[in-house]
C-alpha cells in the first residue's frame, strides 16, 4: 500500500485526537466556568466591566448578581450570553453527542445489516419488501422524516421542548435514534446487499454452494470476511453524517437536552426571546440559537460548536476514506 | 381525513397502472415510473399523517412572539391555498438552485475533460474541501457575512426578513445549490474519465478525431445516464436540506413552513403544530422529488438504450 493512500486515514485519526484533546481540556474546567450565570465581568487587563457573552481569548474576572467574584478565567473560545465558557460547554456537550451518534451508527448497523442479508439472500418476497421500503424511504426528504419521527416518538417529552424541564431522557434518546436510523438504514442496507451479491457471483462462492455449503456456514465461511471491511469503511461515513444530521436538527429548534428562553415582555403582554439557554449541553443545541447569534454579531457562540461538529465529521469522512483506500474495490 | 383518502386514490392508482400496463413488457417500461411513484406517494402521506396524529397540536399555547405564526387553514381549499404559495416558492428557490448547481459542476467536468492539463484540473482538488464543509457551515457562513455588510453599509443585502425576494432567493439558492454543484463536477467528472478509457473513445482517438470533437460525440453522449443519475442526487440533497436552509433564511418557502407547522420557531420555544399544514408540506415535498425522480428514471431509460433494453427484459 502507498504512503499517499495513508494520508487520509492518519489525517482523520489525527483530527479525531485533536478533538479528543480539546474534548478533554474543556472537561478540565472547573464546574463554575460552565454552570454559574455570570452578569458582567471585569475584562483584563484594562479592567472594564463588560456584559456576556464574552468574545473569545478574553481573560476575565465575572461576577454574579450578588457582585461575588470566582476568581480569573481565560475564555479560550468566548462565553455563551450567561458567560459560562464554551470550550467547557462544548466538551460536556460533546459526550452525549458522541454517544448519540454511536448508538445512531450501532442501530444503522444492525437493522441495515439485517435488511441487506435479507434482500440479498431472503426468499423473493423479503427481498421484494426490502426494496420497495429502501425506495419508500428514499422518497422522503430526509430532514423532514427525520424531525416528524423525533417529534411524533417525543411528544410526550413536549413540555421539555417548550423549555423549563432538565436533561435529556430515555424517551427523548429513543425518539432521537428512531428518527435518524429511520433515514439512514437503506445506506448500510443497499452496501451490505451490493456486498453479498458480489461474493456470490465469485467462482469461490459458486464452488461452495456446488459442494453444498449454505445457510449460515456459508454465510460465516464466504460472507462475512468480505462483510467487514464493507462495514468498517461504511460505518465512519454513516457517524459524519449522523453527526451533520445531528447539527442541522439542532438549528432547527430539534435538540437532545432542555433549554429555556430568555425572553423580555413587551407591550401589551406580548413577549419577545431574547436567548435560548442551554441547561444540558449538546452540540446540536448549542447551535440552536445560530441565527440569533450572527444577527447579534456573537457568531463565535455558534460557530465553536458548529466548527467542532464539521471538523469531527471530517474526521471521520477522512477516516471513510482512508479505509476505502486501503481495500482493493475501493 | 383528506389525508388517508388521498393515500388510498394515490395507491388505487398505482394498482390501476400496474394492472392495465403489466401485461405489455414495453409499455410497462415506462408505466411502472408513475406508478411507483402514486405507490410511494400513498405510503408517504399515510406515514406521515399517522405520524404527526402522534404530535400534540398546542401543548404551550402561544410561542414566544405571542401570536401563532401560522393560521390554521378552515377547509380543502384554504389548505391548497395555504400550501400553493409556499411551493411557489420553494419551487423557484429549488429551480435556481438546481439550475446554477448543475450549470456550474456539469460545465466545469465537461471543460475539464474538453481541455486537458489545463489549470482546471486545479479544481479537483478544490473541491474535495468544499465537498467536506456541511450546508449548515455555508448558511452560518453566509449569514455572517450579510451581518457584517448590513452593519458596515446599513444595507439590508441578504433581502427583507421572511418575504421571497430576489435577494432572499439569491443567497438561499447560493448555499442550496453549492454542495449539489460540487457532487455534481465531481460524479460527472468520474463518469466522464471512465468513459474516456473505453475502447470505442480510444479507436476515435486513432482515427483522428480532435479531441473535442470525440468528448462531445464519444464521452458525453454515453456518460450522460450515468450524468443524470448524479443530477438526481443532486436534487434529492437539494429538497432533503431545503427545511434547513429556508428556515435558516426565514425563507418562506414549503421547508419553512413544515418546521413552522410543526410547532418549531425561530425562538427555541414549542407553538401550535398545524398537522394539516405539516402534512402538505411533507405530502408536496415527496411529490416533488418523486416526480424528478420519475422523469429522471425515463430521461435515462431514453438515453441509454441498454438500460431500456435491460427494463424490458426484465
Amino acid at each position: 500500500m502507498s504512503a499517499r493512500r495513508l494520508v487520509p486515514l492518519v489525517a482523520g485519526i489525527l483530527l479525531l485526537v485533536a478533538l479528543g484533546a480539546m474534548i478533554a481540556a474543556g472537561w478540565a474546567i472547573p464546574a463554575r466556568w460552565y454552570q454559574n450565570n455570570y452578569v458582567a465581568a471585569e475584562v483584563l487587563p484594562a479592567g472594564k466591566v463588560t456584559l456576556p457573552p464574552f468574545p473569545p481569548l478574553t481573560t476575565a474576572r465575572p461576577f454574579d448578581l450578588l457582585i461575588r467574584h470566582y476568581g480569573t478565567h481565560f475564555y479560550l473560545l468566548g462565553s455563551d450570553p450567561i458567560g459560562r465558557d464554551m470550550l467547557a460547554l462544548i466538551a460536556r456537550g460533546a459526550v452525549p453527542s458522541l454517544l448519540l451518534v454511536l448508538a445512531v451508527v450501532a442501530s444503522r448497523a444492525v437493522i441495515g445489516t439485517a435488511a441487506g442479508v435479507l434482500a440479498a439472500l431472503g426468499p423473493p418476497t423479503a427481498r421484494t419488501l426490502v426494496r420497495a421500503a429502501s425506495a419508500w424511504i428514499a422518497g422522503f426528504p430526509y430532514l423532514a422524516l427525520t424531525v416528524v419521527v423525533i417529534l411524533a416518538f417525543g411528544s410526550v417529552l413536549q413540555t421539555s421542548v417548550e423549555g423549563g424541564s432538565g436533561g435529556p431522557s430515555a424517551v427523548r434518546w429513543a425518539a432521537f435514534i428512531v428518527g435518524m436510523t429511520a433515514i439512514g438504514w437503506r445506506d448500510v442496507a443497499e452496501v451490505v446487499a451490493e456486498r453479498i451479491e458480489h461474493v456470490r457471483a465469485q467462482p469461490f462462492a459458486l464452488g461452495a454452494q456446488a459442494v453444498g455449503t449454505s445457510g449460515l456456514r456459508f454465510f460465516r465461511l464466504h460472507v462475512l470476511p468480505y462483510l467487514r471491511p464493507a462495514l468498517a469503511i461504511e460505518l465512519p461515513f454513516q457517524a459524519s453524517a449522523v453527526l451533520v444530521l445531528l447539527a442541522e436538527l439542532g438549528f432547527l429548534q430539534v435538540f437532545l437536552g432542555g433549554s429555556f428562553v430568555v425572553t423580555d415582555t413587551g407591550r401589551g403582554n406580548s413577549s419577545v426571546g431574547i436567548y435560548t439557554v442551554v441547561l444540558q449541553p449538546e452540540l446540536g443545541q448549542l447551535l440552536s440559537d445560530a441565527r440569533r447569534l450572527i444577527f447579534y454579531n456573537e457568531t463565535w457562540i455558534a460557530l465553536a460548536p458548529a466548527v467542532a461538529i464539521a471538523v469531527a465529521a471530517l474526521a471521520f469522512e477522512l477516516i471513510g476514506t482512508g479505509l476505502r483506500g486501503r481495500t482493493r474495490w475501493g | 381525513m383528506l389525508w388517508p383518502n388521498l393515500g388510498l386514490a394515490c395507491f388505487i392508482v398505482a394498482l390501476l397502472l400496474a394492472v392495465t400496463l403489466a401485461g405489455r413488457p414495453r409499455a410497462w417500461a415506462y408505466g411502472k415510473v408513475p406508478a411507483a411513484i402514486a405507490l410511494q406517494l400513498a405510503g408517504v402521506t399515510a406515514v406521515t399523517w399517522l405520524l404527526v396524529q402522534a404530535i400534540p397540536p398546542a401543548g404551550g399555547g402561544a410561542p414566544p412572539g405571542g401570536a401563532p405564526i401560522l393560521a390554521t387553514p378552515q377547509t380543502a381549499g384554504g389548505l391548497i391555498e395555504a400550501l400553493a404559495v409556499p411551493a411557489r416558492n420553494s419551487l423557484e428557490l429549488i429551480a435556481l438552485a438546481v439550475c446554477w448547481g448543475t450549470a456550474l459542476g456539469a460545465t466545469a467536468a465537461v471543460l475539464l475533460a474538453a481541455r486537458r492539463g489545463t489549470r482546471l484540473g486545479a479544481l479537483l482538488p478544490a473541491t474535495v474541501l468544499i465537498w467536506v464543509v456541511p450546508t449548515f457551515m455555508i448558511a452560518v457562513a453566509i449569514q455572517w457575512l450579510q451581518a457584517r455588510a448590513y452593519d458596515l453599509t446599513g444595507t439590508p443585502v441578504g433581502g427583507i426578513y421572511g418575504e421571497a425576494g430576489p435577494l432572499n432567493i439569491l443567497w438561499a439558492a447560493a448555499v442550496l445549490g453549492l454542495r449539489p454543484a460540487i457532487y455534481g463536477f465531481r460524479q460527472t467528472h468520474s463518469a466522464l474519465e471512465q468513459e474516456a478509457g473505453e475502447l470505442h473513445v480510444r479507436a476515435a482517438i486513432a482515427r483522428g478525431l480532435p479531441w473535442r470533437s470525440v468528448v462531445w460525440r464519444s464521452v458525453v453522449r454515453p456518460a450522460a445516464a450515468t450524468v443524470v443519475t448524479s443530477w438526481l442526487v443532486s436534487f434529492r440533497l437539494i429538497v432533503g436540506v431545503l427545511p434547513l436552509v429556508e428556515f435558516f433564511f426565514a425563507y418562506p418557502g414549503l421547508g419553512n413552513q413544515l418546521i413552522l407547522a410543526l410547532g418549531l420557531t425561530y425562538g427555541g420555544g414549542r407553538g401550535p403544530a398545524e398537522a394539516d399544514l405539516a402534512v402538505g408540506s411533507v405530502v408536496v415535498l415527496s411529490f416533488l422529488l418523486l416526480a424528478v425522480e420519475g422523469l429522471a428514471r425515463i430521461w435515462r431509460l431514453r438515453l441509454d438504450p441498454r438500460l431500456q433494453a435491460e427494463e424490458v427484459a426484465a
